[in-house]
């Protein structure tokens, strides 16, 4: 598991340094919109997740994620 | 572009001159104000000269906006006379949004489109909503990225501070 | 385990918002079925402060799986003859203090029923960089759980797990955001059912092989997430894809993929599709001939393929307030499995769940 791990590590990593486009901050209309954040509803992220661990094995990954608008 | 790169000598100048120089000029002066359809009233950038202006760049979609629009307003209201014009620019790529946000919170001071963000750009925004104060020389001579209710003071203390300076 | 939910935009939420949630699942053949109500409120309460809180209660009913049996030549998954009616508790408190763009967060959560206490805290900070466009959050956590059973007052057992998480979130352009994360947990403790075990018939009398796993689980998943707004159809795409593999030898995939349209007055529809699957823990087995150190039968570390299907409805008022409708349908088949074997003597299962939710600003 240490090789699958330093192996994420490395594609993360390459990822950081490719970098990607760079959106303005008055560019993020679509960014901002509530349908576009990655858990758009916690509760309901919350309530399946936890049905889904009850039944499966797997769980994780979901912590903390960051985006949307470019508000201050 | 060019200007860019003349401003640090402007300023260099400036110093050496004591001032004869102007420094730091706000892209107001380049950029041609295009209003914000079917808003009121309508300004032309010559109606700055001399004036204290505010500008704020916002967009139905930002959450703090919300929360700055009543306080421009209260601003323009106060300090109409004395010389301070506030100026919303707003960012929208879509406009669908700027009628629900301006019924819910109306504003009665000038707003403009940025067609192609010049102003954006002129500015170097960096955050939604931002503050510029532009003194009645025509230089920028404070930002702010953000709005919270702890900001205010502090911009209506700035307002005040240029409102008392002289035109000249 | 997961840490406490985000709150839904990059930088600090002016508004307050509050909620109610109505959920109901039931499992096919009888078995389980759940109503939790949950009620939340999150958003600013202070200058560079932002709270998140929820509280939810789940009543389950019904049967579980209690023993698994070979008698007759078949593999039998049976249900325990008694029904229950227990209730769960379940309080979340986020504090969330901000510095600009970048934020810390402290969140705590328990989880309480009569035979089962799960309490944890977590630590997680973000940093927003080139304006925005990259994200870089970090995170730990630590859990403590308290295990008993009913009809066993002795047992008294524990459980700490440690997770520590990183996730990266790149815009790509102003319609499309990338996120990838991955958490690894370590835990050490009780990891047994105490109410399952497996009778194994080669002559009259069962091999009984009681429920029992290793004392230790290290796992890591990895997950990369996707959102993508098409402004001419007004719709936003979201995939998610996970890969989990831990020291149980249990390998999962899942692909999950929805589809938020919007609509004139504030409506929207959102259809989602889900396919999850999973290898084998290494001490599975269906039989035992003889009884081993570790070694379980509990069908949730056998192999298998689920597809859950399901829908959203969604009106948003001018007001601030908003409701939401939604129902859904799983299914786990061993045979399902699409990158593997699935367990081939795993009954199929089957489940569907309705939610129902308010929320307003203010």
């Amino acid at each position: 598991m240490k090789r699958f791990v330093l192996r994420v590590v490395g594609w993360f990593a390459l990822a950081l340094l490719a970098g990607c486009a760079n959106v303005q901050p008055w560019e993020r209309a679509y960014l901002a919109r509530p349908e576009m954040a990655f858990d758009a509803d916690p509760s309901e992220a919350r309530l399946m997740r936890h049905t889904y661990q009850s039944k499966e094995a797997a769980a994780g990954g979901y912590g903390v994620g960051g985006g949307g608008c470019g508000c201050n | 572009m060019a200007s860019k790169r003349l401003r640090p000598l402007l300023l260099l100048v400036a110093l050496l001159t004591g001032g004869a120089a102007r420094a730091e000029i706000s892209p107001l002066a380049d950029t041609p104000l295009v209003p914000l359809a079917g808003t009121q009233p309508s300004v032309e950038a010559r109606a700055l000269r001399g004036k204290v202006v505010y500008v704020d760049f916002w967009a139905s979609w930002c959450v703090p906006c919300r929360a700055s629009f009543p306080w421009l307003e209260e601003m323009h209201r106060k300090y109409r006379e004395q010389g301070l014009v506030v100026l919303g620019v707003n960012k929208d790529q879509e406009f669908g949004g700027v009628e629900k946000f301006l019924a819910r919170y109306p504003a009665t001071f000038s707003l403009v489109q940025d067609p192609g963000d010049k102003l954006a750009k002129g500015f170097a925004v960096r955050g939604m909503p931002s503050a510029y104060l532009i003194d009645r020389r025509g230089n920028v001579r404070h930002t702010h990225v953000g709005f919270r209710q702890d900001s205010t003071a502090e911009l209506e203390r700035v307002v005040v501070e240029l409102l008392k300076e002289n035109a000249t | 385990m997961q840490l406490a939910a985000p709150p839904v935009c990059a930088g600090q939420i002016e508004e307050m918002s509050a909620g109610v949630k109505y959920y109901r699942f039931k499992e096919s053949d009888g078995r389980m079925a759940v109503v939790a109500p949950m009620a939340w409120v999150r958003g600013s309460v202070a200058e560079q402060w932002d709270i998140d809180a929820s509280s939810m209660v789940d009543t389950l009913s019904g049967a579980s799986q209690q023993y698994v049996s070979n008698r007759g030549g078949q593999i039998v998954h049976a249900l325990s003859s008694a029904s229950i009616r227990e209730s769960r508790r379940e309080q979340a408190l986020k504090l969330t203090r901000w510095f600009g763009d970048d934020s810390v967060g402290l969140g705590w959560s328990l989880s309480e029923e009569h035979d089962y206490r799960s309490e944890t805290f977590a630590l997680d900070t973000r940093f927003e960089r080139h304006d925005k466009n990259v994200t870089l959050a970090f995170g730990v956590s630590g859990s403590r759980d308290i295990i008993g059973a009913t009809g066993k007052p002795d047992l008294r057992e524990t459980r700490s797990t440690h997770a520590y998480f990183a996730g990266i979130t790149q815009v790509l352009s102003p319609t499309a955001i990338v996120q990838g994360n991955l958490e690894i947990v370590d835990g050490h403790g009780y990891y047994d059912d105490p109410y399952k075990y497996t009778m194994t018939f080669l002559g009259a009398r069962p091999t009984i092989q009681y429920d029992q796993r290793p004392e230790t689980r290290r796992g890591a998943a990895l997950l990369l997430r996707y959102r993508e707004f098409l402004p001419r159809l007004d719709a936003a795409l979201a995939a998610d894809f996970r890969h989990y593999r831990d020291s149980w030898g249990i390998r999962s995939l899942m692909f999950d993929v929805s589809w938020h349209q919007n609509f004139e007055q504030g409506w929207s529809l959102r259809p989602s599709l889900r396919y999850y699957e999973q290898g084998a823990a290494d001490f599975y087995a269906p039989t035992f001939a003889a009884s081993v150190a570790t070694g379980s039968s509990d069908a949730r570390l056998g192999a298998f393929g689920a597809w859950s299907a399901g829908v959203k409805l969604r009106k948003v008022f001018d007001n601030g307030h908003s409701v939401d409708l939604s129902a859904g349908v799983y299914r786990q088949k061993a045979s399902w499995r699409l990158f593997g074997a699935g367990s081939a003597e795993l009954p199929d299962y089957r489940s569907r769940f309705l939610m129902a939710g308010w929320q307003m600003a203010f």
